[in-house]
């Protein structure tokens, strides 16, 4: 019996601007079990990362959570005081953002970095916490020798390691990937993914994969949901969800994605730009860029359509018309 | 979308971009008090400059109007100085002397910065590397002692010191310049430009310099308060025109009559606060302006 | 660090020197009228008198002796004589310039200090209302004039109140018996000049270290500092201060290196014997032997300092020192 690890119930993140309110993430519930992976996808601006940063609070100064619970181990955490969440960071959830260059202190060993969360949440000798520094780089496969370098002296992948080092470093329950392998090139991205496949195994960690990549997905994570405009419009298993998508988003999104198996032809692509969050659409956010709506009036009139699992099987999708995939 | 497929729509898009930007940036620039605080005091002065001395009767040239460093009257508001002249009458003549330094040595500034900065920038290679070295060797010349061996060669005219002031600053606008044409020449319509065959002259007058302006509006506002402060300093040092009544040419008299020691404020206090006040002007709106290009500094 | 990184900065710090060096010396060959007839008028009235004078100041030989002679005269430190006092230009400048260090090196590490902690403060509170309040009254007093100031709590410290002596470094005519009577009345002659030089340069330090603190709270490895747990003190001390000051090291060398050319207006409000009050009088009095002196000083002082801020940028950043 797999046990409920992090829920998010519901939970809106809205930024402050002068004009008014861009409601960033606008109602997202999705579980994650103890051991278990999920993917987060969408486009770029779609939510993904504020709701991360949500999760770890640690959203800039204007992002606010207006709503919604967000359940860790079964505590709500939202409303958490500084001094509780500064335990909170690193201990149980972990982060690795992206962009491998910028994530390690130009100025700071990496030895001195990795160790710092050690030092910080387990009262541990700074010469035990460098052992442990050893530890975790013979875990990530990095040369113990490295390990007084500074940033600059590492390449791409090696950084990159490095951080999975650091995120590793407190035993944390959750490990957030913030598009972890995004500025790595194809190669080292992929050894990096195998990386963190095989700690994950090992350690029984859970983790939430944010990314826009859907092979990066299939590769790692048990489950997927994919965001659109602030919101979850399809989750399930992943092989699930990507072989029988049923969110014609999704559904776009799949063949957006070149294939090098297959015959050459032209890449599907999704005419027009995501709704303005400031003012979002009554109906289904994605009902203007949608082929199917041709004339349905209730995706652009009616309510949201609700994340449903019409299927039985865990399969969940948020579209009036998902019974109708013929007309695809 | 509507496809873009003809030069004239390209144009056409490209002018409303850019309206737009600057629709937002007047936004930002006007959603920032001190900025807007800066662009009133401002006004005031500049009013003061053009209209001032047609308003108010007495001006610096009328001598003996009351007694020498005589107090504060009823008619004469901020008393009367060594020459018996009307101080507030003189403060107000002087608005012109300072913004004019200010304004022309910033004039020189830019001129020099643009030319040399531009140039460094698009061509690159060898004159890149001598253009700037050589700035880089004058902008570590410490400027004080640089303006009073020029003022000792040249003379202290009013002429001169506005161009010994140009000739002593330039360097830092220059690398601001230079570092951003080198951004600016990286764009697509430098690209398209050098494709269709137009000559460096052209590229750097019709597409360098009016994009590299918006970018360093900020350092040529500072660069005026700078001016206007140096020349205040070197006339208060006694390198300076005596005969143009700047500011800081009020306050090296107001010194030389022993007003401190005396208690004569009317002849350091209202000068002094007026070069204060533009020069604050200039800074809150230069700073205004710097957040605008750097989004970072903006309230978070 | 690297030895080609050092190599290459010595070769630039050579070409700077030349460089100053030799402007110093063109531009006093440019010098219009006569300066000789600052020497003396009536000695460069005659004819004889007139060589004679050329001749003690090298002045009959063309103008690349000229050069090599004024080449040689500078590395050797050996300035010749003042105009207007007759006297060393060399021992003339030692005692001028410490005095200039006695208030500069006071004021200056002072208003530094401030003008940094007030710029971390200011960006810690980023959009906040101290923030507000800090960042205008440092624009404020960027705004200020050195001097105007100073006349301003002169007035009020030195007149009115009567606490503070209003100008000289020591109480004139006085002798001192004991070290510490002698230190006393310096300091007491010092408080308003420091206070005012120290206030006049922490304003644009502040805003400096600000706009750098604030470019440095958005990189992500501030981000990972904040996720890790650290709280915002040992955030700010540990991963933004280090790397803000980085861009801001350099400037602070710079104003240190040339603390001793005197803080000019000030030296001239309070008649503080120092080497910028010796360089405005000597432009007045046309004294061309001091004021080619003080260049030259100035000149290797500052081309030290540029050296100095290169090996000492390339140890903070370890980027520099290993690349």
């Amino acid at each position: 019996m797999s046990e409920v690890l992090l829920e998010l119930d519901n939970l809106k993140t809205y930024f402050t601007v002068t004009k008014g309110k861009v409601k960033a993430v606008d109602g997202v519930s999705f579980t994650l079990n103890r051991g278990e992976s999920l993917g987060l996808v969408g486009e770029s601006g779609c939510g993904k990362t504020t709701t991360a940063l949500s999760i770890i609070k640690l959203l800039p100064k204007e992002g606010q959570i207006e709503g919604g619970r967000i359940l860790f181990e079964g505590k709500d955490i939202t409303h958490q005081t500084e001094d509780e969440l500064s335990d909170f960071r690193w201990k149980q959830v972990s982060m690795i953002f992206q962009g491998a260059m910028n994530a390690l202190n130009p100025v700071k060993r990496v030895c001195d970095q990795v160790a710092e969360p050690i030092l910080l949440h387990e009262y541990t000798t700074k010469k035990q916490a460098m052992e442990r520094v050893k530890e975790l780089f013979e875990l990530v496969e990095l040369d113990t020798n490295l390990m007084y370098s500074y940033p600059h002296e590492f390449s791409g992948g090696m950084r990159q390691r490095a951080i999975i080092a650091m995120a590793l470093a407190c035993h944390p329950k959750l490990i957030i990937g913030d598009e972890p392998t995004t500025a790595l090139d194809v190669m080292v991205q992929a050894q990096i993914l195998d990386l963190i496949n095989e700690l994950r195994g090992k350690l029984n960690m859970s983790m939430l994969m944010i990314t826009h990549d859907l092979s990066i997905i299939s590769d790692t994570c048990d489950k997927v949901a994919i965001m659109y405009a602030g919101r979850i419009v399809e989750m399930g298993e992943t092989k699930e969800v990507l072989s029988n998508s049923l969110h014609p988003y999704t559904k776009k999104l799949i063949s957006a994605f070149p294939n090098i198996y297959a015959e050459r032809k032209m890449v599907d692509s999704i005419p027009g730009d995501p709704p303005d969050l400031y003012t979002p659409p009554p109906g289904c956010r994605f009902a203007k860029r949608c082929h199917m709506v041709g004339g349905k009036e209730v995706c652009q009139v009616e309510i949201h359509p609700p994340l449903i699992d019409y299927t039985g099987k865990g399969h969940y999708v948020a579209c009036h018309l998902w019974r109708n995939p013929d007309e695809y | 979308m509507e496809s873009i497929n003809t030069h004239e729509q390209l144009r056409k898009r490209e002018r409303e971009l850019k309206r737009q930007k600057i629709r937002n940036n007047l936004h930002l620039f006007f959603g920032n008090k001190r900025a807007v605080f800066g662009v009133l005091l401002l006004s005031f002065f500049i009013i003061m400059a053009l209209l001032g001395p047609y308003f108010y009767k007495y001006d610096h040239f009328s001598y003996y109007l009351g007694p020498r460093v005589g107090k504060p009257t009823p008619e004469f508001r901020l008393g009367f100085d060594e020459m018996g002249r009307d101080v507030l009458g003189t403060v107000i003549y002087g608005t012109r002397a300072s913004l004019a330094i200010g304004l022309s040595v910033t004039f020189i500034v830019v001129l020099i910065g643009a030319t040399l900065g531009i140039a460094s920038g698009y061509f690159g290679g060898i004159i890149d590397i001598f253009i700037m070295r050589v700035t880089e060797a004058i902008s570590i010349i410490p400027t004080i002692p640089l303006i009073l061996t020029l003022s000792a060669i040249i003379g202290q005219n009013f002429q001169n010191i506005i161009v010994i002031l140009g000739v002593t600053s330039w360097t830092g606008t220059c690398k601001l310049i230079r570092s951003q044409t080198l951004t600016i020449k990286q764009r697509n319509y430098v690209e398209r430009a050098k494709a269709i065959g137009a000559g460096n002259t052209y590229i750097m007058r019709k597409h360098i310099l009016p994009n590299v302006f918006p970018l360093i509006f900020s350092n040529i506002i500072l660069t005026v308060q700078g001016s206007i402060m140096a020349e205040s300093t070197l006339a208060f040092l006694g390198v300076g025109d005596p005969s143009i009544p700047t500011w800081g040419q009020l306050l090296r008299s107001a010194r030389e009559q022993g007003a401190i020691t005396t208690g004569s404020w009317w002849l350091f206090i209202p000068a002094g606060l007026c070069l204060v006040a533009l020069a604050s002007s200039f800074v809150f709106i230069g700073y205004g302006f710097d957040e605008i290009n750097n989004p970072k500094l903006r309230r978070r | 660090m690297s030895f080609r990184y050092i190599v290459n900065r010595l070769f630039y710090t050579l070409f700077m020197f030349l460089f100053i060096v030799s402007l110093n010396f063109m531009l006093f060959r440019l010098m219009p009228g006569d300066p000789l007839t600052m020497v003396s008028k009536e000695i460069s009235s005659s004819p004889e008198g007139r060589a004679t004078l050329e001749r003690m100041y090298g002045l009959d030989k063309p103008l690349i002796h000229q050069y090599g002679d004024y080449m040689k005269s500078m590395v050797t430190f050996d300035f010749g004589t003042s105009f207007h006092y007759k006297t060393p230009v060399r021992d003339l400048l030692g005692d001028k310039i410490a005095n200039s260090l006695i208030l500069g090196m006071a004021a200056v590490p002072l208003g530094i200090a401030i003008g940094i902690l007030g710029g971390i403060i200011a960006s810690a509170r980023h959009g906040k209302t101290a923030d507000m309040l800090i960042t205008t009254s440092s624009m404020v007093i960027y705004a200020v004039p050195t001097f105007w100031l100073a006349m301003i709590l002169l007035m009020i410290f030195g007149v009115r109140l009567g606490w503070v002596p209003i100008n000289s470094m020591l109480t004139p005519g006085a002798s001192f018996a004991t070290k510490a009577a002698y230190l006393k009345d310096l300091f007491h002659h010092m408080i308003i000049p420091v206070l005012s030089y120290a206030i006049a340069i922490f304003g644009s330090y502040l805003l400096i270290m600000r706009g750098s603190m604030i470019d440095v709270f958005s990189e992500d490895y501030v981000l990972t500092a904040r996720a890790k747990g650290l709280k915002e003190k040992p955030l700010i001390r540990k991963h933004v201060v280090p790397n803000a000051l980085l861009p801001i090291s350099t400037s602070v060398i710079y104003s240190l290196a040339i603390v001793f050319t005197g803080a000019f207006s000030i030296e001239v409000l309070f008649s503080w014997p120092g080497m910028g009050k010796l360089m405005v009088e000597s432009v007045t009095r046309r004294d061309y032997p001091v004021m080619q002196a003080a260049n030259y000083l100035i000149a290797v002082a500052v081309i030290l300092a540029n050296f100095l801020m290169d090996i000492v940028y390339g140890w903070l950043d370890p980027r520099v020192r290993l690349g």
